[in-house]
């Protein structure tokens, strides 16, 4: 461990010992795996199993690591050899990540680098280098208020989704702010729990309208006295029958211009009877779309009312997940069980704050940012005293080192 | 609800079952004279989807056509034959699925809701084209649909309303087709306990049958040296791609090696492929290969992904027509390499 881990770990040992109440345990806690990553060479502890809370904390204490991990699936023998485990099922989880997102912010605050060749870039990793092709980066991410403001927004939208389209209930799903860069939303639900992983990605399509059929979907050209026309669903259809027509019209009266519209066009459109927006006025008003921009058109839609979850997580039934109320060890952040009904309001820059005092650092280059309520830099080459929570972030970012 | 017309009808079902069990017969007992009808009907069933691939729909003796449908079973295990097992479970899938569909609705959600235990709502409902008579719990229309290939049947092309599918009575009595499959395979494979003599002869005559239909099973083992010309399009344009200095991706290297150490390729080999590639490490990709190959890590030998992810991932490069009939890529090998070294296609009866 080098000098900057080690100041990490000790402030994680503190913070994990003085902690006088009990962690957070999810739902049939004996039958889930837990890991935990080491500081030290980042070795991963894993196929530990805790009956309760007490002895899972013990362990968080002796062993002061950086993320604490639990299985989104359920074992007969959590203990054991994966291959021997026994699968019972697992929690369908989905992920919404910054890291998915296209935040205009990122240019200014997310760098990449290139492990094949060395090329340097601003904002969202490219899939491939320009240079040398190459598919693997390294990439040094920031948190910002855009970014989590973004990841939340998407998350209200999929557990709008999740409640219109996928089940009635709340009373099971719990959402988590990872510490980090997004939110985990964990459905405990015995009805979900034993799909496999080609039912769970028949899950992840839909919620990406990944592979939609529009005219599965109820977009069908027809011929009308030798004139074709669209006819399509309702505005108020179920799933992504409505989703596709609202979508469209938030397309429309966005960029109607653009794609074609008149003013006059654009008016009508405004104007209209949401519920009964596909009846035939609606069409014959928008002549001279063509067929090829309607497609596009559509696929805008889908876009629009998509879920952006990372499709990874959701499928893999062995998954490790983090626990929340455990210290993030990117950021130093505790990751929050965020009650839904405060999602809303939820400010993960105030809500999940760990470390009080002051710490004297010395900062290698940092950007502005705020975190509870302060703003902070932007630094470069400098020593500053800054509250704990603020110092462990620039800490865990690596964009600080101790002083000494 | 149920007549014992409908047990004749559906030898599945719960009641069936229970109707059988009530008789409180021993398989001794099925010895009597009496009983003949039932254990030839059982052997007519095995036959019928052996030759045609269909059990036949017409009932003449109510009682026979219940209580043979456990014996058929029965025998099947004792056969102990997976492709007898699989083309019986489909035949009378198939049998249930056209009764099914002309049955009246309150027969079709009673029968789904007891003996598969699914959330069955009625509906009533036009949209579009499409009339819609039910509505299914999500995780029971999934478990089914995800057999099936057509796109209608895809997530995204459906209509979901608070965790209910929405369906026709035609999809309904299509996904009942493939619950029944499923719980007659489950079925069919449970050893009995004790291997009933009466039936010995039976189920020679069965064996018999398994071998004029289907022939002779050849343990059809995989050529012992890779065969290039068996490979699926996908995994040679990985190898072309590699060759010619182009990017592959993560997806397609993990897809490229598990291919081909599944198939028999020696590590040292599949290592090579991977030098023209820009960022070649040897040590890297040696490791690399022998975790994918089990030998590091997690000791898990790792399968080759399925079509569907590779789809996702654009892995999946110019399909062909055996593209059409196999969901992983070693299927395709498999299949391909028996007809090159078969030469031609294995007899299948339809």
């Amino acid at each position: 461990m080098n000098p900057t881990e080690q100041l990490i770990r000790r402030k994680f040992q503190e913070y994990y010992l003085s902690l006088d109440k009990d962690l957070y345990l999810p739902p049939h806690p004996e039958e889930r795996e837990y890991g935990f990553l080491l500081f030290k060479e980042k070795f991963m502890v894993r196929h530990r199993g805790f009956r309760e809370s007490g002895a899972l904390l013990k362990a968080v204490k002796d062993l002061a690591p950086a993320h604490v991990y639990f299985s989104t699936a359920y074992y007969q023998d959590p203990t054991a050899s994966m291959d021997q485990k026994g699968w019972l099922g697992a929690d369908l989880v989905f992920d919404i990540d910054a890291d998915h997102l296209d935040t205009p912010c990122k240019i200014a605050h997310d760098d990449w680098k290139c492990k094949g060749c060395g090329a340097i870039g601003k904002g969202s990793a490219p899939k491939i280098c320009p240079k040398c092709k190459n598919d693997r980066m390294e990439v040094t991410a920031w948190l910002c208020d855009r970014c989590l403001q973004e990841a939340k927004e998407e998350t209200i939208g999929l557990l709008e989704m999740i409640f219109s389209d996928l089940q009635l209930g709340q009373a099971n799903l719990r959402v988590y702010f990872s510490g980090h860069r997004g939110y985990h939303v964990h459905l405990y639900s015995e009805a979900f729990r034993t799909l496999g992983e080609e039912q769970r990605r028949e899950l992840v399509n839909y919620l990406l309208g990944q592979g939609l059929d529009p005219e599965l979907q109820g977009m069908e050209e027809v011929s009308e006295g030798g004139v074709s026309i669209l006819r399509g669903p309702q505005w108020g259809d179920p799933g992504w029958r409505g989703r596709i027509v609202r979508g469209i019209y938030e397309v429309l009266t966005k960029e109607g211009t653009n794609l074609g519209l008149s003013a006059n066009q654009l008016n009508v459109l405004r104007a209209w009877d949401k519920d009964n927006l596909f009846s035939k006025p609606f069409w014959s008003s928008l002549k001279g779309i063509n067929t090829a921009t309607w497609r596009n058109i559509v696929q805008r839609a889908i876009e629009e009312g998509a879920a952006k979850i990372d499709t990874v997580v959701t499928t893999d039934v062995h998954r490790l997940i983090r626990l929340p109320g455990t210290l993030n060890g990117h950021t130093g952040l505790l990751g929050v069980d965020v009650p839904l009904e405060e999602l809303d309001e939820f400010d993960p820059f105030r809500e999940s704050l760990a470390f009080s005092g002051i710490m004297r650092i010395k900062v290698k280059d940092s950007p502005r940012f705020g975190l509870g309520g302060n703003q902070f830099g932007p630094y470069q080459n400098e020593e500053v005293e800054l509250p704990s929570y603020a110092a462990m972030l620039l800490l865990c970012k690596r964009r600080a080192e101790p002083v000494g | 609800m149920l007549t014992r017309a409908d047990l004749a009808k559906y030898p599945f079902l719960s009641e069936a079952s229970e109707y059988v069990r009530e008789l409180g017969l021993s398989v001794e007992e099925l010895s009597a004279p009496e009983f003949s009808p039932v254990l030839d009907r059982a052997e007519r069933r095995l036959e019928e989807a052996l030759s045609k691939g269909r059990v036949s729909r017409d009932i003449t003796n109510e009682s026979s056509e219940i209580l043979s449908f456990p014996v058929s079973n029965l025998i099947l295990s004792l056969v102990g034959e997976e492709r007898a097992r699989r083309r019986f479970a489909l035949a009378e899938s198939k049998r249930a699925y056209e009764l099914l569909r002309q049955e009246d609705p309150e027969k079709l959600q009673y029968i789904a809701s007891t003996t598969f235990t699914w959330k069955v709502k009625r509906l009533d409902l036009k949209l579009g084209k499409r009339f819609y008579e039910f509505a299914l719990g999500l995780p029971d229309f999934l478990h089914n649909s995800v057999h099936l290939r057509e796109p209608r049947w895809n997530l995204p092309n459906r209509v979901i309303d608070h965790g209910f599918v929405y369906v026709t009575r035609d999809e309904a009595a299509r996904l009942m087709e493939e619950e029944v499959r499923t719980k007659i395979l489950e079925r069919s494979g449970r050893t009995p306990d004790e291997v009933p003599k009466l039936l010995g002869s039976r189920v020679e005559r069965v064996r018999g049958l398994v071998i004029k239909w289907l022939g002779v099973q050849t343990k059809y083992e995989l050529p012992k040296v890779p065969l290039p010309e068996a490979m699926p399009p996908c995994v040679r344009h990985l190898i072309d791609s590699l060759d010619e200095g182009k990017n592959v991706q993560h997806m397609g290297r993990f897809t490229l090696a598990s291919f081909l150490l599944n198939i028999g390729t020696g590590e040292e080999d599949v290592v090579k492929l991977f030098k023209p590639a820009t960022d070649f490490s040897e040590r890297m990709t040696r490791y690399q290969v022998e975790h994918i190959g089990g030998k590091r890590g997690g000791r898990t030998k790792y399968t080759c992904p399925m079509c569907t992810t590779l789809k996702t991932h654009g892995v999946c490069y110019k399909p062909d027509e055996i593209c059409e009939t196999i969901r992983n890529p070693l299927s395709y090998y498999k299949t391909k390499s028996r007809t090159l070294t078969l030469k031609g296609p294995k007899r299948e009866p339809n």
